[in-house]
């Protein structure tokens, strides 16, 4: 009769041994567990870490993009309106001579359709910009948040898990606890009746 | 007891006790050391966490700041892409009005309902390609109501028109900056929930290096008590031997 390489002498503090190494085991296998666990929640915080950097930095940009687009559209307004300024700042007078009145004119034309060019080209800057923005940067942003909630969603399911493992071993010390003073008492009974039985001898 | 709280005692020094003292005095110097390295490890675990507390502070302070600095720039954006530039806009279209002595009023006010419903059909979540169609026939609009305008009158649209473009383009710049610092708010916030995460495993380290702690304490106790309870049964067979001799 021996548990763990210890032989009792008694049957009762055997089991009570016998529990003790059980509950003894269990919560150290509970502990590795839950050590395992906390490993992959580290692993899994590193993850959403880069994940939230990564959509932080694609959506940087995105918004560079749409700066720059925005910017574009804007400038060709303003080009296509000093165009316009310019071609409205042209004066063609009767008193002029008529090659110098076409020619002015020309001039006018010119500037005037030069000034509908620019706000023409700017119009596309201005229409593409929610797309330019997502495919510099917006659907990757998506992407990467969506990364990020899902890798806090596990870690919250694991802490969820590593707390039940924490509950079952501190329940299987308290249990190896409980044996051990079962033990204790039947070794204590033992030894009351060896004490009889030599007080009587 | 004081040698074995100091750090333990030397095997040599059990000579003179019985066995279960022995075993005893053994498992107490093996507690003494356990605990000591619990201590040091929840000392060093403590000092570890203030150090990872005060990252957080900082981070989320840094983004803070990076928050405020963002909403200053979207003030700035909202304020040159939507007041100075529709402001602007608006004044180039009276000045075509005016200058076209109300005969392309019409026009004019048909491709400002039309840019103004694009806008107002973006912020909504409209069709982009409803709200492009709409941008276009406003200015094709807007246009068609200038021609024929008196030369200064267009001089006067050209000009608001302008301001109204470089509001606009400040406001695009102002609002790149501005996410670009939200960007660096959600990286300090990764950073500072990056940070909590370990302030949790170290938090787990501790409460673990208290358990321990507590085993150790209750082993003890359990140990003495077992050992006390030993010694007194045998010095009770002892002397019901003796006696009975």
């Amino acid at each position: 009769m021996n548990v763990a390489g210890i032989s009792f002498t008694s049957a009762s503090a055997e089991l009570a041994a016998m529990v003790v190494e059980h509950e003894a085991n269990q919560a150290e296998s509970d502990q590795e567990q839950m050590e395992a666990y906390q490993r992959k929640i580290e692993r899994e915080a590193e993850k959403e870490y880069r994940a939230a950097i990564a959509a932080a930095d694609a959506g940087g940009r995105a918004a560079l993009v749409g700066g720059a687009m925005g910017i574009l559209s804007s400038g060709a307004t303003v080009a296509g309106a000093y165009e316009s300024y310019r071609s409205a700042s042209i004066q063609v007078d009767s008193s002029m001579s008529l090659a110098t009145q076409e020619q002015l004119s020309g001039q006018k034309q010119e500037l005037a359709a030069r000034a509908g060019l620019f706000t023409a080209a700017g119009t596309p800057f201005q229409a593409l910009n929610p797309m330019a923005q997502a495919f510099g940067g917006g659907i990757e942003k998506e992407r990467q948040q969506a990364r990020a909630q899902q890798s806090a969603r596990t870690i919250q399911q694991m802490q969820s898990e590593a707390d039940q493992l924490a509950q079952q071993a501190r329940r299987s010390e308290q249990r190896s606890d409980a044996a051990l003073d079962h033990a204790a008492k039947f070794v204590e009974s033992d030894n009351a009746r060896a004490n009889a039985v030599l007080s009587n001898f | 007891m004081t040698g074995i709280e100091s750090g333990g005692r030397s095997g040599s020094s059990y000579l003179d006790l019985g066995l279960e003292a022995k075993m005893l005095a053994l498992f107490e110097d093996c507690a003494a050391t356990k605990t000591e390295s619990a201590k040091n490890e929840v000392g060093h675990k403590a000092k570890e966490l203030e150090r990872l507390r005060a990252e957080i502070d900082e981070a989320m302070k840094e983004a803070a700041e990076a928050r405020e600095n963002a909403g200053l720039w979207g003030k700035i954006s909202s304020f040159f892409g939507g007041d100075v530039a529709k402001l602007a806009q608006l004044c180039a279209a009276v000045a075509v009005v005016v200058g076209s002595g109300g005969t392309g009023a019409p026009l004019v006010l048909a491709g400002m309902a039309c840019l103004a419903a694009a806008e107002a059909g973006r912020e909504c979540g409209l069709d982009p390609k409803i709200c492009t169609a709409l941008s276009l026939a406003g200015a094709v609009l807007c246009a068609s109501g200038g021609a024929g305008v008196q030369t200064t009158a267009t001089q006067a649209s050209s000009l608001f028109t302008a301001i109204g473009g470089g509001a606009q383009a400040t406001g695009s710049a102002a609002s790149a900056v501005q996410a670009q610092w939200e960007a660096e708010a959600e990286r300090l916030d990764a950073e500072a929930r990056l940070t909590d995460a370990e302030q949790e495993q170290v938090l787990v380290l501790i409460e673990q290096a208290f358990q321990r702690l507590r085993r150790i304490q209750s082993d003890s106790e359990r140990a003495t008590s077992v050992t006390m309870k030993t010694l007194q049964d045998q010095h009770y067979s002892q002397q019901a031997v003796l006696s009975n001799l």
